[in-house]
Order: structure tokens, then sequence, then C-alpha cells
């Protein structure tokens, strides 16, 4: 069986007056009905580009966007903006990180919900007003038929997020982007809010791209990591392969630079040095190679050619994109980083 | 709500009070004697005594201030006992001698034309401005923006006096398609009516709906980058429904408020206008009053004038709550 999302080869790139942004560059992967892909990284490097260019959101705008989306047997680069106007919100549908402003001020929350719902049902707007208190019901409001009425302003911040969720699961998609959905919420409603859509997905098989800066929110959640940096995948795996073998040393740089509880408090915490790189001059070779504490393991390569993106050991599902050969990466691992996790 | 709205009435007639003290003061300060003016070429020292009686110039301020204020709510008889003695029933803002009618009979009669000017003005210019500068928006960059936008920004520069003189030359003297601008009852005669309004209108919304467009399209395309209307495509929703009811509908709570205050002050008079085209109007009326020194009309068009402004105000603050449903009116 295909998997519902598979992406092809994404590039997306925005002409500015400074240059050309290389916003994502040839970015691979593909999610199944029923599981959850992380996509991972730092801010500018790719993440929300990507999910919107899935949901086709670049059309009409300067954005040059190449490669291939497949969703559910359907491309939506070659396809028209009507096209894929019929799939956005049905087969696949987004919730946004701040939920405050992702939603109109002027509008109650019901109207919000029912109006994503008639858009692909055709059914009076009664029914679609009983569909928003149902789903506002089924994603843990409490007295539904009356906070209905609503706008967001009066919504708590974890209440709107569940609104949100509420309105892109509307008409069942069976693809749902959350792009940072916790990111704006204290830790307790981030809890409640990936447990929702755990739920979620059990009951309905929804597959679910989590967009996030925040490993221990993928940790949670997601079966597979996409690492980007820079707008290249450099790591993919099983959450289980990328956090316990991690093999890219920005990978390595992140989880090490997560504060241990266990740890010694008057420690200095560990950072990646340098910072993100701009993206309309990306670095040459290895994205990562200013920033990487062992280019002297690889040598002029780092700086002059860009790594293929490789399976870890033959026939296996972790993939990374770095020059150093496994057993250097292995050996680094067991000696300099392991101890430190 | 209805606890605001008096309360608002309340501080609004304050403000009405405070304006007419203001306007009193003003001319019992002057360092010319207003009856000395009044009186014309052929003036003997008697003549002026009797105006300054007539005028009740020789009452203190306080007490000038407070017959006023009486003949508001009462009415009033003026030169009383004499046998030039004149009524004025309430509301009664004053009595003007060189027209010799109450000042509240002078503004009743001279309210339609200026209402007729504001009202079918502001709608050439609402239709005319906001459907621009929508079309501005959504065809952002394309020589159908430019050229709104270009003439907008050239119309926004001239002057009613320019326009409206032009436009009278162009019409009226060479074409002869329009009659003189004036004003005719519509009620009696609503052809002629319109047709004498024609350049009053024209020549305001020329120059006020350049203003609503440039509003209109900024305001669009303001909303066009917000959060939520990306939540509107990623619903699904056409873009027809979405610049709508998603952008417009926001893009409007600014120009709602705009368009209550310049209809207010319009209200007040359309000064230039009237005065240009020659239109008994309450502007008008009031660059007359100010010409010849007929202080009781003066006091009563500004504060005609007043009136109109804070009520537009308190409208418009109403509308606002009922627009954006974060404001709260308390």
């Amino acid at each position: 069986m295909s998997a519902f999302l598979e992406v092809k080869n994404l590039s997306v790139a925005f002409p500015t007056e400074d240059g050309i942004v290389q916003a994502v560059d040839s970015l691979s992967f593909s999610v199944e009905k029923g599981k959850t892909l992380g996509i991972v990284g730092e801010s500018g490097s790719g993440k929300s580009v990507t999910s919107l260019a899935i949901l086709g959101l670049q059309k009409g705008s300067k954005a040059q966007v190449s490669g291939e989306i497949w969703v559910d047997g359907n491309e939506i680069i070659s396809s028209s903006e009507s096209e894929v106007r019929k799939l956005r919100g049905k087969a696949m549908s987004m919730i946004f990180q701040d939920a405050l402003a992702a939603l109109h001020p002027y509008y109650t929350v019901g109207h919000q919900i029912a109006e994503a719902y008639l858009v692909h049902n055709k059914v009076s707007k009664k029914v679609a007003a009983a569909r928003a208190v149902e789903m506002l019901d089924r994603v843990g409001i409490p007295e539904p038929h009356k906070r209905v009425n609503d706008y967001p302003h009066q919504f708590s911040g974890g209440m709107r997020q569940r609104a949100m969720i509420a309105m892109a699961l509307s008409c069942n998609p069976s693809l749902l982007i959350a792009d940072e959905p916790t990111t704006a919420l204290d830790v307790t409603v981030q809890a409640q809010i990936l447990e929702l859509l755990r739920d979620l997905q059990k009951e309905f098989g929804t597959a679910i791209i989590l967009i996030t800066h925040d490993l221990g929110v993928v940790a949670e959640t997601a079966d597979d990591i996409l690492l980007m940096y820079a707008g290249k995948q450099i790591e993919f795996g099983t959450v289980r392969d990328v956090l316990q073998v991690p093999q890219h040393p920005y990978a390595w740089g992140l989880l090490t630079s997560i504060p241990r509880l266990t740890g010694d408090p008057n420690l200095a915490l560990t950072a990646i040095q340098g910072a993100p790189p701009s993206l309309i001059s990306v670095p040459s070779g290895c994205a990562f190679h200013p920033r990487c504490t062992y280019v002297a393991n690889v040598g002029a390569a780092c700086a002059n050619i860009i790594p293929e993106l490789l399976p870890v050991s033959e026939g296996k599902h972790h993939s990374v994109r770095c020059h150093m050969s496994a057993n250097v990466r292995e050996g680094i691992f067991a000696n300099q980083v392991g101890p430190q996790l | 709500m209805l606890k605001y709205t008096l309360r608002r009435i309340v501080s609004g007639t304050l403000v009405l009070g405070i304006v007419s003290a203001i306007v009193f003061s003003i001319f019992y300060i002057l360092p010319s004697d207003p009856a000395r003016l009044a009186c014309g070429k052929s003036c003997t020292p008697e003549l002026v005594a009797r105006i300054q009686v007539a005028l009740e110039l020789d009452q203190s301020l306080p007490v000038q201030y407070g017959r006023f204020i009486k003949g508001i709510f009462v009415g009033r008889t003026y030169l009383e006992n004499t046998d030039a003695a004149r009524e004025c029933g309430a509301p009664c803002l004053g009595y003007s001698y060189q027209n010799d009618l109450p000042v509240t009979e002078l503004l009743v009669d001279r309210l339609p034309a200026t209402l007729s000017i504001a009202v079918g003005a502001s709608i050439l210019w609402l239709l005319i401005g906001l459907s621009s500068g929508i079309l501005s928006a959504l065809r952002r960059g394309t020589w159908i923006d430019r050229t709104s936008q270009g003439f907008a920004l050239a119309a926004a520069s001239l002057q009613i006096y320019f326009v409206g003189l032009v436009l009278q030359f162009i019409f009226v003297d060479k074409l002869a398609w329009l009659p003189m601008p004036g004003y005719t009852s519509p009620f009696d005669y609503p052809l002629d009516w319109a047709k004498q309004m024609v350049l009053p209108w024209v020549t305001l919304a020329f120059l006020l709906s350049a203003i609503y467009s440039r509003l209109t399209r900024s305001g669009m395309i303001e909303t066009m980058g917000e959060d939520f209307v990306r939540t509107a495509r990623a619903k699904g929703l056409s873009s027809r429904d979405i610049n709508l009811k998603h952008v417009l509908r926001a893009a409007m709570t600014p120009i709602v408020t705009v368009f209550g205050l310049d209809l207010g002050s319009l209200l007040g008079g359309a000064v230039i206008t009237e005065y240009v085209f020659n239109i008994p109007g309450l502007g008008k009326l009031s660059t007359e009053a100010v010409t010849n020194l007929d202080l009781p009309v003066v006091t009563g068009t500004v504060l005609f004038a007043a009136f109109f402004i804070i009520t537009a105000n308190i409208v418009v603050d109403l509308l606002y709550s009922a627009l954006d449903p974060k404001v709260r009116l308390t």
C-alpha cells in the first residue's frame, strides 16, 4: 500500500530583492494513515514552508515550488488552485501555532467550525451548527452548546487550540498538519493537547505531521522523525532510532543541549556553537559544517561537497546526511556524545 | 450598553455646554464692539445703544449665557415690553436681527440643503471609494491597481473649489448639460433637485472617494497577511468567500469609524462646497454669519455643528462595539 502522503524532491524558493531564498531543498518523505511524522528543526529550517506547500497554500504567491506532493493519489504542485481547494480541509487540514491569530476575531468559534464543515458538505446551516457543537464536545470543551457562541478572545489559550483542532477535523481529514500546535501553550495544557491529538488519531486513523522544534514533544507523539537544517533533511528515522542512536552531529548538539533534571545544577548549559545560516547564502558543502565540531574527521569534503542522504546501514529505515563514515560516527557517539545523554 | 449610551449622551451634552460657553466668551472678549459693527455706515450713538440692548450686550456675560441656556429649553422673548418685541420659541438658539428671524428657524431652513449634499455625496463616495479600493487590493500590482491608486492620489491632492469650478465650467457653462447648482425641495421637484445636486455630490465625492479608496485598499492588503486569512484558505474556502467574508469584514471596521466622523462633520455644513456652488446650506449660513458678524447665528451654527460631531462620535462608538466583539462598552 502506498502512503497517504508522499513528498518527492520538494523544493521551495522565494525570490527576494537580496537574492533567492532556498527555504526547502529536495525534501522527500512519506506518511501513512494512522502514523505521525515529527518534523524537527530550528526557526527558518523550512518546516512551516514545507507544510504550507503540502496544502498548496503558496499557489498565487511568488514562491517557486518544484517536485511532487501526492496526497491520496492527487498531485498538489501541478494541480490548479481550484482542484487543491477541494482537498483542503477535507483530505488534509492544518492547525497553526498561534490559535488566537489564526481564528477570525469577528466570528464566533461555532461559526468558524460550521463554515469549515459547510465548504465540503452540502448540509443546512443548522446541521453545520450542530456539527460545530459536536466537534467542540469531541475535543473536550465543556458546555459546548454554550461555548459555540463565544468569540475566540473569550476562550483560553488551550481551548482556542482545541477549537482549532475541532475546526481542522470537522470534515474528517485523513491528513492533519500541526504546525507547532503547542508552542504557545504552557506545559500542562501542552500535554493535554498532545494527548487529544493521539486520541483523535486512534479514533479516526489520521496521518499527522507534527512540526515542532521541541524534541520532547516528538519523542512523546511521533512514529518517525525528520530532522531539518537549512531547508534540507539531514536525518530521518524512527523516533527510537533517531533519539537513541542519533547519527548527525546536529542531532547530537540538539540532544546534548537539553538540560537534565538529574544533572549538576551548577553546570553551564551546552549549546550548538554559531547561529543558523541565512537561507540566501547557505554555506557550501554540508550546510552545517561551519558549526560542526567534527569537521576534522573528514576534512575538505565538508566545505565542498553536499553529503547525500544515505541509510545508516544497508537496508535500514534510518538515514543521515553526513560525510563521516558510520564507524567514525559510532565511535564519537559512544565515547563523546553518549555519556552526556 | 444602555447605561453606556446614556452616559455618553450626558457627557456629550456637557461638551455642548462647554462649547457654547466658549463661543459666548470669545465674542464677549472681542476687541471691537459687535453692536458698532452690526450698525452699518449711517450709524448714530443712539442706534448703537439700541443694538447693544437688543443683543443684550449691556448685560454681564453670565446673565447673557444663563438667558441663552434657558431659552433653549423654554424659549424666550427678545426686547420684551417694547414695540419691537420678538418671539423665539424653544429650542431658542438666539435671534438674528439681521435676518429678523430666530436662529433655530434659520438653521432648520438651511438643514435640508446640507443634508442633501451630505447624504448624496456620501453614498457616491462610498460606492466609488470602496469598490475601487477593493478592486485595487484584489488586483494588487496590476495596471488596474496602479491606475486607480494614481487617480486617487491625484484626486486627493485637488481642492473642492478647484474641482468644483472646473466641473461647473464644463458641464454648466460650456456643455449646458446641467443647471446652475442650487437647492430645490426634493419633495416638490425631485428631478430638479437631483440635477442641481449632481455637481456638489460629484465634487465632494471626488475628493473623499479617493481617500476611502486608499483606506480600503491598505486595510484589505493588511488583512490579507493575517493568520486568520491563511486559516480560511486552509479550510478550502473559495477566494470570493475569503475576500468578502474574512478580509473585507475585518478591513471594514476602521472605515466605518472614519465614515461616521466624516458624515458628522459634513452635516454641520459642507462649508466650501456650499460656498463654491452657492447652495443655501448650513455652511453657507455660517460663512455669511461670520462675514456679517451676526453673532447669534455664528453661535447657533457652531453649536449645531458640534451637536452633529458629538452625535456621530457616539454612534460610531456604538457601531464599533457591534462590529468588533472584542470591544465591550462599559
